[in-house]
């Protein structure tokens, strides 16, 4: 068994390579894409301020991947004038004092030298120009002036903005700028995934938490998976043993045709024509959710199954169990025909072999050397099996789900795509690979007890 | 295996983050629309309420999603709607009208002569859910909250209100920054309801609180994207709502929804089918179908900054070429009308400004563009594939066909998601593009402003920019004197056909499928359903 400690060990360490590799590849493929997910949320025609203003808080003007501008400047001397934009002529926006600093988000080369832009973020107390006042007045009404000032000829006035930040544009010449290489979008979500946060969404709604989005949603996209891989297991193990032991009989052919078929039938259909048939035709069936109207059993587990048994809940298991019943067998339906095919090949060679043949020669029942000796032994490919099938059953969930209104993390998924919501799509790449992996490492476990002949 | 394994588990992902990237579903729920046959239910009318049903509720479908439940942040017409049943404004809407009568004011607000003051009183002795009195200071706090914390509608409140000034427990000014004409439905808007202190967090928005207003019900049970229980508020100064329990339900798409309302399992199908679904179920004899006008519009928008959008005549000639009716008929199948003018039809001003098809004209005022048959106009037109729902592509490629039916014009059809879509507006990327418009408030104000005031509406990538427009929006927006401002919106609709910023082509009417024993359907072109006065 130490072995084996060391092996599972092995494939956990395994995994973070393979996560690193895939968020690269999400978060660069996401980014390449066009889209802003920070103008498909608000509202066509808002002011590119407020637009900007977004975007500083998401953190989502930085660079992408390595910040050479710098992230944080401070006055050299006691003040430093920030003006409307790069160069010395534009109009004086405010005055950074000594000991402030604020962060930049745009930085430029112009002849007079380099400038950047430098943003107060929410709530800024300072000096700003009257100028700056009569446009912040029109657009934020919470703005309180100190006091006034002058300096070099100029007014100045003091106030305190509690929530609109401020802008303004400073020459580097003037400005201490601290430089963090990576401080740049790519590695601060690194950086905020090995402390285990997923970050907060962008699109539709700004600021909810990933890691709390996903826990919510994916009790159903579990139990969803459990019951489509029980249904799966059960039809695809049972058409082919038997389509195995019938070889070239009408069963036979009829399974492995089903196999194909099914395969081939878009899930969405087949989703559509079991709602219709069992859910409107005959009303047997509810089309849509995951348990009826205020049916929900209390939240232990999450899975409704499993909780309206663990609370004796006796309607909220019927409930859920009729809702589950249509989903689960169209996801399940979809994957059969593979393990249809598998199982029957597979039966074929055992069933080939001189174990059997011994096994028939002592006058054991047929069925007794199908289903107990063959089968068994058929087996343990169709449990390695499950394992890969598990991320083909997580995309299939992304339609049923649709299709059954199911409240999972296949619908969340797509409809934040349909935002670019950055972070929800990474973090739910993040979990579905943790998922599918923690699944082929149970899998793998079983294997070895299931076959004494297996070492790692 | 496991090298397998992790290859199939990488190429999955990444095929479902492009795939569906390519094919996600919609934002804002597909149109709906024609008719203005206003619908049955008298409104307030309902003289003894019956006593309360059971507690069975009573449940709504719909596909649209509940964003932020904090009025300072939400912009949707879903989320408004909910707020619309579990807040009241200061006057709110009269049912199934588009007129306006005293919700938590007592009265109509007093004006001052020069139209910058507006004075309420609240009806004495109303609480929130949480037990807070509703008075003058609960009002000032919620509206200087929401411009405080600059939410996405922020702008209904800051680009209007100056300060609001207690009076005494009770009463209170409004003081506006410039007077405007249609302050009073400002006061309906979400962003301006009044909310309670002491449940809405005073520096941040609480997207999933139920602390909702003072209003018909209350929420009392809230699973995102599954469904919300409301409950009639037994605090509420008005009628109480016909029906004590409602439950809205979430889906993801139409088509299940549909299966829902036929098997029985939801009694009101609301927003939004497909346009096929409402009439294959016009023919199920255990539904019913209510339909109102709506005041969701959709329009062609041209880069005026782009040649040759920046000649007025050719803008005119693409008018004079679509069909609307056609669009109307083919693609809606008649849940959308023509619509010529960008005040939607049933809206105060509105006036058929647009001239009817003639590709004859059309044909000559792009040859005077400089265009022939052998030179023709060669244009891309973009539209956006889930953002307005499944007929958009078909939207598309009639208008392709209909402009090209003058023989003087190439259409090639660009199509980008609604995130890219929006991201190209501020670099005027798209020379003539396809967008719907759903109403903040109801005055024509609302419907001209943004696309034709030359600085709003270069965010919106139009870029049209006008001394004349901008004086005559500027002044209708200002004027108190309705009579003026009706002639002043006539004379911008009139402007409107001969600079064309955009192109208005139809009007979404409203539709709700319910089963045959709900009563009490009431819509209007607010848009905001009345749960109610429901009941079955």
């Amino acid at each position: 068994m130490r072995s084996l400690r060391a092996y599972i060990i092995t494939r956990i360490s395994l995994t973070i390579p393979m996560i690193l590799v895939l968020v690269t590849l999400v978060f660069v493929i996401l980014r390449v894409m066009p889209g802003d997910p920070v103008r498909a949320t608000i509202r066509p025609g808002s002011a590119p301020e407020y637009i900007q203003e977004i975007r500083h808080d998401l953190g989502l003007d930085k660079p992408l991947f390595l910040n050479f501008r710098g992230s944080w400047a401070e006055a050299l001397s006691s003040s430093v004038v920030l003006r409307d934009g790069p160069g010395g002529d534009e109009a004086p926006v405010l005055i950074l004092e000594e000991g402030k600093k604020l962060s930049i988000t745009d930085r430029v080369t112009t002849p007079e030298g380099d400038w950047v832009r430098l943003a107060s973020g929410a709530g800024f107390e300072g000096l700003i120009s009257p100028q700056r006042l009569d446009w912040l007045r029109r657009v934020s009404a919470g703005v309180k002036v100190l006091e006034e000032t002058t300096i070099d000829d100029q007014r100045w006035l003091r106030v305190e903005i509690p929530g609109r930040e401020i802008e303004g544009w400073g020459p580097v010449a003037e400005l201490k700028i601290r430089r963090n290489i990576l401080d740049a979008q790519y590695f601060n979500y690194l950086f905020s995934l090995l402390r285990l946060d997923l970050g907060t969404s962008i699109a539709p709604v700004r600021g909810r938490s990933v890691m709390g989005d996903l826990k919510a949603k994916f009790p159903a996209t579990l139990e969803l998976s459990i019951f489509s891989m029980i249904i799966t297991v059960l039809i695809g193990v049972f058409s082919g043993a038997y389509a195995a032991q019938k070889r070239r009989s009408v069963a036979d052919y009829g399974f492995r045709i089903y196999s194909i078929v099914i395969y081939a039938l878009p899930v969405f259909w087949l989703g559509l024509m079991l709602q219709l048939i069992f859910g409107v035709r005959l009303g047997w069936l509810p089309v849509y959710g995951r348990i009826g109207t205020r049916m929900a059993p209390e939240t232990i587990t999450g899975l409704f199954v499993l909780d309206s048994i663990l609370t004796a809940n006796s309607a909220s298991l019927i409930s859920a169990i009729k809702h589950l019943i249509l989903p689960s067998l169209t996801l399940g339906l979809y994957l059969s025909g593979i393990f249809t095919r598998l199982t029957r090949g597979n039966m074929l060679d055992v069933l080939q072999q001189d174990f059997i043949t011994a096994a028939r020669a002592r006058g054991l029942p047929e069925r007794v050397v199908v289903y107990k000796h063959a089968l068994k032994n058929a087996f343990i490919p169709i449990l390695t099996m499950i394992g890969l099938q598990f991320a083909l059953l997580l995309a299939g969930a992304v339609l049923t789900e649709t299709t059954f209104s199911w409240p999972g993390m296949g619908r969340f998924l797509v409809d934040r795509i349909a935002y670019r919501d950055f972070p929800s799509i990474q973090g739910g790449v993040v979990f579905f690979a943790l998922l599918v992996m923690a699944v082929s490492l149970i899998v793998d476990i079983i294997y070895a007890r299931l076959d004494p002949r297996i070492r790692y | 295996m496991f090298k397998r394994g992790w290859l199939l588990l990488a190429s999955f992902l990444v095929v479902l983050t492009l795939v569906l990237g390519a094919c996600a579903p919609a934002a804002t729920p597909t149109p709906t629309p024609p008719e203005a046959t206003p619908t049955p239910t008298p409104p307030e009318a309902t003289p003894t309420p019956p006593p309360p049903p059971p507690s069975e509720p009573l449940i709504i479908g719909t596909t649209d999603s509940v964003t932020d439940l904090d009025p300072a942040e939400t912009y949707d017409f879903h989320t408004w709607e909910i707020f619309y049943n579990v807040a009241e404004g200061l006057l709110t809407y009269i049912p199934g009208s588009t007129e306006l009568k005293p919700g938590l004011a007592e009265a109509m607000p007093e004006v001052s002569e020069d139209g910058l003051e507006w004075t309420f009183k609240l009806r004495p002795g109303m609480v929130f859910p949480d037990g807070t009195p509703v008075n003058a200071e609960a009002v000032k706090w919620s509206l200087d909250r929401v411009v405080r914390l600059e939410g996405d509608p922020n702008w209904l409140v800051s680009a209007f209100l100056d300060h609001v000034e207690v009076i005494d427990d009770l009463t209170f000014k409004v003081v506006l920054q410039n007077p405007v004409g249609f302050f009073p439905y400002l006061t309906a808007v979400t962003p301006w309801l009044p909310v309670s202190p002491n449940c809405y967090s005073e520096d941040a928005f609480d997207s999933d609180s139920t602390c909702g207003g003072h209003g018909p019900y209350k929420i009392v049970r809230w699973e995102r994207d599954v469904e919300m229980e409301l409950e009639a508020n037994p605090d509420y100064y008005g009628t109480p709502p016909v029906w004590p329990t409602i439950i809205v339900r979430y889906f993801a798409d139409a088509t299940t929804m549909r299966l829902a309302v036929e098997n029985g399992e939801i009694d009101v199908a609301w927003k939004t089918l497909l346009p096929t679904d409402y009439i294959d179920l016009a023919a199920n004899p255990d539904l019913n179908i209510i339909e109102s006008p709506g005041a969701y519009i959709r329009y062609i928008c041209l880069n005026a900054t782009t040649p040759p959008y920046d000649n007025v005549i050719v803008k005119q000639a693409l008018s004079l070429a679509i069909d609307r009716d056609d669009i109307a008929e083919t693609v809606f199948l008649g849940t959308h009308q023509s619509l010529y003018s960008m005040v939607p039809m049933g809206m105060w001003t509105h006036i058929d400004a647009f001239p009817q098809r003639d590709l004859d004209k059309a044909r000559e005022l792009l040859t005077e563009a400089g265009y022939s048959e052998d030179t023709p106009l060669v244009m891309d037109l973009w539209w956006t594939p889930t953002h307005y729902g499944d007929t958009e592509a078909d939207v598309a490629t009639l208008l392709k066909g209909h402009l090209e039916e003058t023989g003087m014009i190439e259409v090639s059809l660009q199509s980008a998601e609604w995130a890219t879509y929006t991201d190209y507006f501020g670099p005027g990327t798209m020379p003539v593009f396809l967008l719907g418009w759903y109403p903040d408030y109801l005055d024509p104000d609302n419907y001209t402003w943004s696309f034709a005031q030359s600085e709003a509406a270069d965010d919106l990538g139009i870029f049209y920019a006008s001394e004349e427009m901008d004086a005559l929006l500027e002044e209708a927006q200002m004027e108190t004197d309705m009579a003026k401002r009706e002639a002043l919106y006539e004379e911008i609709q009139e402007l409107w056909t001969t600079e064309v910023p955009t192109i208005p082509f139809t009007q979404g009417s409203l539709y709700v499928v319910t089963q045959k024993n709900v009563t009490g359907v009431t819509l209007a072109p607010y848009m905001l359903f009345p749960y109610f006065l429901l009941s079955k």
